[in-house]
């Protein structure tokens, strides 16, 4: 069974292929979606709904998920609704 | 140059009015009777004008937003982008037409969604107040049957709004925002989307709507569904507040 890491770094590298910006090997825990990573609002939906897809899981339901980390810990614990 | 009253500022700005130029003015002389009747006091003016705008700063003006009215020809039949139909599916509009989800909608606007709105970045003023005249104008529009406001839900929940008209052959997007607890998911997409689907149901040519300089990233958003710059125009306010 893939992990969330897995599933996180395929979805992000899809939408940065399609940005035409340069696939990445690793994405570190303190990376920013929208600063470091440059994900505009679409690229923000894209990925809201394949992780949706993906893990069945809300991982915003917390609040806002800024970072690599806090996407990876929204899916490795994710609250009950 | 064209005088409009804006009745709808009274409760937050104060008595106010807005001085709408048309370019060919070259330095107005304001009747300084505006100043001790109105204590808002708008210009609306071209962009480029520098010379128009440099007088207004002269008369105690302070610049505060570039406003682009932007349009989408529906009849061009523009995609959507495929992220958005992705999102699209797991999300509906609900008309808000019960005192009890109107009152919710006014809490939430109340938290502050237009953080960008002129009002709310403007010194003299603030979110709060930014917030009061918001609620103000949608107090005043609610129950219209011309003029709906909607809830935008998403799996079922409502994370957001948008209040519109359709007038002639389009639909105007008045206003409409996404809940702060809800920032960062890409839901704004929804703001166009849907008033785009309800156009086409409308059996309308066109979607119109204003956006402001201080709020960069929802251009972006209206770009990728095809709107383009019909018009620009700078605004400037002069305030008797302390």
């Amino acid at each position: 069974m893939p992990k969330p890491h897995d599933d996180v770094k395929k979805i992000l590298n899809f939408i940065l292929e399609k940005k035409g910006l340069p696939l990445r090997n690793q994405f570190e825990a303190s990376l920013t979606l929208s600063g470091d990573l440059g994900l505009d609002s679409l690229d923000l939906a894209e990925l809201t709904v394949r992780l949706e897809d993906r893990s069945g899981i809300d991982v915003f339901q917390n609040g806002i998920v800024k970072t690599i980390g806090e996407l990876l810990a929204a899916l490795e614990s994710p609250s009950t609704p | 140059m064209v005088l409009f009253d804006t009745p709808w500022n009274l409760e937050t700005l104060g008595t106010s009015v807005e001085l709408r130029f048309d370019g060919s003015e070259k330095l107005p002389e304001i009747n300084p009777e505006i100043w001790s009747r109105h204590r808002y006091v708008a210009a609306s003016l071209p962009m480029g004008n520098l010379e128009l705008i440099h007088s207004l700063e002269d008369q105690g003006f302070r610049f505060v937003e570039t406003k682009f009215s932007l349009d989408l020809d529906l009849i061009a039949s523009p995609e959507i982008p495929e992220e958005v139909k992705l999102l699209a599916r797991r999300s509906r509009l609900e008309r808000i037409n019960s005192i009890n989800a109107f009152e919710l909608l006014l809490q939430q606007i109340q938290a502050g969604i237009f953080q960008t709105d002129r009002i709310a970045l403007d010194p003299k003023f603030g979110i709060q107040t930014s917030a009061a005249r918001y609620i103000n104008w949608l107090r005043n529009s609610y129950g219209l049957e011309s003029s709906p406001i909607d809830s935008i839900l998403y799996r079922e929940k409502s994370v957001g709004f948008i209040f519109t008209e359709a007038e002639n052959n389009h639909l105007q997007i008045k206003l409409g925002g996404i809940f702060t607890s809800y920032d960062g998911r890409g839901y704004g997409a929804l703001l166009i989307y849907h008033p785009i689907q309800m156009a086409k149901i409308k059996g309308l040519n066109r979607v119109k709507t204003e956006i402001s300089s201080n709020n960069v990233g929802i251009w972006r958003l209206y770009q990728a569904f095809g709107f383009k710059i019909v018009e620009a125009r700078y605004l400037l306010r002069r305030t008797n507040n302390a």
